[in-house]
């Protein structure tokens, strides 16, 4: 059997590994998708989550156990609607500038 | 030691495997379109743990959406935006994603994330048994039970992620219509 932590400090691996290269990178593109890496992350721990449902003696079960999978579900609608929208932020900004690194769009800066 | 994990810890191992690196040669990657099929490697890995978590649907669903749409879409726009080599990206990481990277590391090892699943109940229960041990609980969650509480008990959310969805296409639309100045 798998226990529970295991799953959590995988996810939490995944999630720093998204979240290095929303830091490291440039390049807009790969940056959204370190971002997806990481909503990938969140959504391995809430099914994880959902698999082991805790153990309430005494209180009655009012929780859903499936709500975390539904939530899960939720996570990948809004991820896709996320990244459709971030793209042609993305390619409207490539249009203007020619660029799709980061440290080239630099107009609000001083 | 190998010989003593079970198939089921060796699957776990080898996906988490995968899917680490995977990701980190995602973040590594020279070319965007290398890094996009890391990424479809990656989103296989965590399907594959799902389906090992039993959420059978949820593992069908991540390869569609995620590997199926959201990654096709990463390559139309790369491809579009003829995206070239990022010949300037040296893969050192910087100090601050290094201290990161130390630091969570080691706060992981060290097991701060194992003490929720250690939580016990007044009478010394694990607080989230392992699924064999749970009590009174049906512990599969089957795809009935899901699309029930999807449709009945979280019904509004449903209705709210479509209006998303559809506030996510017009927004699409009037993103990519071409100025005229």
């Amino acid at each position: 059997m798998i226990p529970l932590d295991w799953y959590l400090r995988v996810s939490a691996m995944l999630f720093l590994i998204g979240l290095l290269g929303v830091l490291q990178r440039r390049n807009m593109i790969i940056i959204l998708m370190s971002v997806e890496l990481m909503l990938n992350a969140v959504n391995l721990s809430l099914v994880a989550f959902s698999r082991f449902p805790p153990n309430l003696e005494g209180l009655s079960y009012a929780s859903d156990p499936a709500s975390g999978q539904v939530l899960v579900f939720f996570v990948m609608a809004v991820a896709a609607a996320e990244v459709a929208v971030g793209l042609s932020i993305i390619v409207a900004l490539f249009r203007v500038r020619e660029t799709v690194l980061v440290d080239r769009i630099t107009s609000m800066r001083d | 030691m190998i010989g003593d994990l079970t198939p089921e810890q060796l699957l776990f191992f080898a996906l988490t495997a995968l899917m680490l690196i995977s990701g980190i040669s995602m973040i590594n990657s020279r070319h965007p379109v290398y890094s996009a099929v890391w990424m479809v490697l990656s989103m296989f890995a965590v399907a594959g743990q799902f389906v090992l978590l039993d959420s059978y649907f949820l593992g069908v669903i991540q390869v569609l959406v995620y590997a199926g749409a959201i990654m096709v879409l990463f390559l139309f726009i790369i491809m579009l935006l003829n995206v070239d080599l990022d010949g300037s990206y040296q893969p050192t990481p910087s100090l601050l994603a290094g201290v990161l990277l130390v630091v969570t590391t080691v706060a992981l090892v060290v097991g701060l994330v194992g003490p929720i699943s250690d939580m016990q109940t007044e009478s010394g229960a694990s607080y989230f048994p392992l699924p064999s041990q749970a009590i009174d609980v049906p512990a599969k969650i089957t795809l009935a039970r899901l699309a029930d509480s999807l449709f009945y008990k979280h019904w509004f959310s449903f209705e709210a992620v479509s209006m998303l969805l559809l506030a996510a296409i017009l927004g699409v639309t009037v993103l990519s219509k071409r100025r005229l100045e």
